[in-house]
């Protein structure tokens, strides 16, 4: 089976509600999508997404894809789609790091080498647990009282999980990490989200304030270098998400004890196949995972849940759901669907779902 | 002042010598330059360039810069040029990462600063600290007797430093290395530049069958880590190239003592505005530099003459006539080479011009 076709497609992913980020730092209101098709000489067709967070939230965005697909298309056409170690290789070797650029196309290749085997992806990394994953909330709040209304609005639809950003002001992250504690049901699971707002005194205020409430904070600085410089001196567990980029970074929090928990984002890593190496690193060192999107469609959200799949139910703490942030649906309400706040795997081989193609407009690219 | 427009240009530069050589088995025929010419309502004109060694060389590719200015046009539009700093943020706010994409919009900035002021980079960089800044040749990796016969050449012309690229079969670069430094004269130098190319256990192969001899090591593997791995058995003074990627880097080096030479590449370090604060944190901590950049044609070879201009001369190992490698150009006048040295220009600014006969029509172009 040989790659004969790769198609791109732009997508604008506006989102229902803008959306802060440490403290007010950084503001998001639409989401540039590429959406990528690989077409093969058997007849079967797969498709990636690559969704950045704005582009100011880590080194990735959308002009930055579409121009890694460009230098790297060349050399990934002709491949078998299914030896995604082969593509994987091929890409790394055009162009190193963009490791975002190179996702959509990990994922359009696990998709395909899914429907050839007949598996959905999870089966086909070693096996999919069929227990559903909580959707984690994005609560994006600033006041105590708005984090309590949010957090309400969540629970409505079911959601047990939340991913609750602080970060700004160290008397006002106290305060809602003490007020949520409270309202707090038995069951529910709350991470308190820093997205690396805090500097390394703002963090260990926060973190001392909070000891006796045993909770657990992502991403507290901005390094890897600050969070082992205040890895000695607090006693909350830690989730590292954005610093989390390679897998030399994954060996060096699992070997120096840095982290507690990974926040694996599929897009951030370069895709399924090396986020894989991170899952199997984590679990080897009796790390937990969170597995997300960077952001996107049911499609980046879909690929996400494949992974979480693949992961112990114990060590998985959380998925995420960035569909139901978005206005535009390019899958139809097809694909894994928020169901009390929890994502189903789809039994479908390869990915389970693709887009509507009508709604992605023209192809921006085409190579062949 | 304010910017009115922004124009990308890209074209093709040919390297002099048919095929250019490097690390584990790569080579390079011809590098694709991003030229980016900025104009303001004064109408100053100022221009920048970044060109990668080939694609894959670094995490940098020349489809980069276009996709930079899709995000980063309709914020740079309308800022005044001069304030340098300020347009390192507003990119740095806009995109994050991406340095080498960058790169030439702060050169560009630059070249405005200077011509409003009246005076060369060079001065604008506090002054210059080097009368022409002595050069190396890179032997490129052909027979052996070729590469020796090329040496004797470059000596003629007044060079006094050599780089012998090795970097793929170990045994090989052996004796390569054995030739090259049997050729050297009193006080000539040689570097010995794998690339990154080789495995650990073969660099350090390589650096005990040639302890005897008197030479530099440059980065011999891929990570910085490697490269201290090797660094505990080999004797020979390590200078580190690809893996010096921007302050971090610089600040672990010193603390660690990882290296008694960093190579500092214009664009890998984001631009001049940032590769100045690094270099400035090395000489004060007493570590030479070489200034260049990945490649490049006339526009980028005046930067790379005003930052070692500017840079003290104890602590300039070399630089590079980048110009010189090519068959075509990016830009009329610049910086100008004579007995083995590199000049900076006088003129105001940059003291280059675009060659637009050779740059063809932009690829691109933002207005106010």
């Amino acid at each position: 089976m040989k790659i004969i076709r790769i198609s791109v497609y732009q997508v604008d992913l506006p989102l229902e509600h803008p959306y802060w980020l440490s403290g007010g730092r950084l503001k998001f209101e639409m989401l540039d999508a590429t959406l990528v098709k690989i077409e093969t000489d058997a007849g079967v067709t797969g498709w990636g997404e690559g969704t950045p967070w704005g582009h100011t939230y880590v080194p990735a965005h959308g002009p930055g894809i579409r121009a890694g697909i460009e230098t790297m298309a060349p050399f990934i056409m002709g491949l078998d789609p299914r030896k995604v170690l082969d593509v994987e290789r091929a890409m790394d070797l055009a162009l190193p790091g963009h490791l975002y650029a190179k996702s959509p196309i990990d994922m359009a290749c696990w998709d395909i080498a899914g429907q050839t085997a007949g598996l959905p992806i999870a089966d086909l990394l070693g096996g999919g647990s069929r227990t559903p994953r909580p959707i984690a909330s994005s609560v994006g709040a600033k006041t105590v009282e708005e984090t309590r209304a949010v957090i309400d609005r969540y629970r409505q639809r079911g959601y047990i999980a939340h991913s609750v950003k602080i970060g700004g002001d160290v008397e006002r992250d106290i305060a809602r990490v003490r007020d949520v504690e409270d309202i707090r049901r038995e069951g529910e699971i709350v991470l308190y989200d820093v997205n690396r707002g805090w500097t390394r005194q703002q963090a260990l205020r926060v973190m001392s304030a909070t000891e006796d409430l045993n909770v657990m904070f992502e991403q507290p600085c901005e390094t890897l270098d600050d969070v082992a410089a205040i890895s000695g001196k607090h006693s909350a567990p830690v989730s590292v998400d954005e610093a989390l980029v390679t897998l030399q970074d994954a060996a060096r929090i699992a070997r120096d004890g840095l982290a507690e928990v990974f926040g694996i984002k599929l897009n951030r890593v370069g895709g399924l196949t090396k986020a894989a190496r991170m899952r199997d690193v984590a679990l080897a060192h009796g790390i937990d995972m969170f597995v997300m999107a960077t952001g996107g469609s049911v499609l980046a959200d879909t690929e996400a849940l494949h992974l979480a799949a693949t992961i112990p139910d114990a060590n998985c703490h959380a998925v995420w759901a960035c569909q139901d942030m978005l206005t535009v649906d390019i899958a139809g309400g097809r694909g894994p669907r928020n169901k009390d706040g929890h994502l189903h795997l789809p039994e479908t081989p390869g990915l389970g779902v693709h887009p509507d193609e009508d709604v992605l407009g023209d192809p921006v690219a085409i190579y062949t | 002042m304010k910017i009115t427009r922004i124009r990308i240009y890209k074209t093709d530069l040919p390297y002099v010598g048919g095929v250019y050589v490097w690390g584990a088995g790569n080579a390079m025929e011809t590098a694709r330059a991003s030229v980016v010419v900025i104009d303001t309502d004064a109408g100053l004109q100022g221009c920048g360039e970044f060109t990668p060694c080939g694609e894959n060389y670094m995490v940098a590719h020349s489809e980069g810069v276009e996709a930079f200015v899709r995000l980063a046009a309709l914020k740079l539009l309308g800022e005044d040029p001069r304030q340098v700093a300020r347009i390192e943020q507003l990119m740095d706010h806009t995109v994050q990462g991406h340095g080498y994409a960058k790169a030439p919009f702060d050169a560009a900035c630059w070249d405005i600063l200077g011509q409003a002021c009246g005076q060369p980079v060079w001065m604008l960089l506090g002054g210059k600290l080097t009368e022409g800044a002595p050069m190396y040749r890179v032997a490129p990796q052909k027979g052996t007797d070729e590469t020796l016969a090329e040496m004797a050449r470059y000596r003629a012309d007044g060079y006094m430093q050599f780089q012998i690229k090795v970097g793929g079969d170990w045994a090989a670069d052996i004796d390569r290395i054995i030739a090259g430094v049997g050729l050297l004269k009193s006080g000539e130098k040689a570097m010995a530049d794998a690339n990154q190319g080789w495995r650990v256990d073969n660099a350090i192969r390589v650096a005990r069958a040639t302890a005897d001899l008197d030479y530099i090591l440059e980065q011999p593997c891929r990570t910085y880590e490697e490269c201290q791995q090797v660094r505990r058995i080999a004797q020979q003074p390590m200078k580190l190239d690809e893996c010096v990627t921007g302050m971090a880097a610089a600040q672990r080096i010193v603390a660690d003592r990882g290296a008694e030479i960093c190579c500092l590449k214009l664009s890998n370090l984001g631009g001049i505005s940032k590769a100045r604060r690094v270099r400035d944190f090395l000489v004060e901590n007493r570590i030479p530099v070489v200034a260049e950049d990945t490649w490049g044609g006339e526009i980028t070879t005046a930067l790379v003459a005003h930052f070692a201009a500017s840079t003290p001369h104890e602590y300039l190992q070399n630089t590079t006539d980048l110009m010189n490698y090519n068959t075509r150009s990016t830009g009329i006048g610049g910086a100008w080479t004579e007995g083995g040295k590199l000049y900076a220009p006088d003129t105001p600014g940059l003291g280059v011009t675009p060659d637009f006969e050779s740059l063809g029509a932009p690829v691109s172009e933002y207005t106010l």
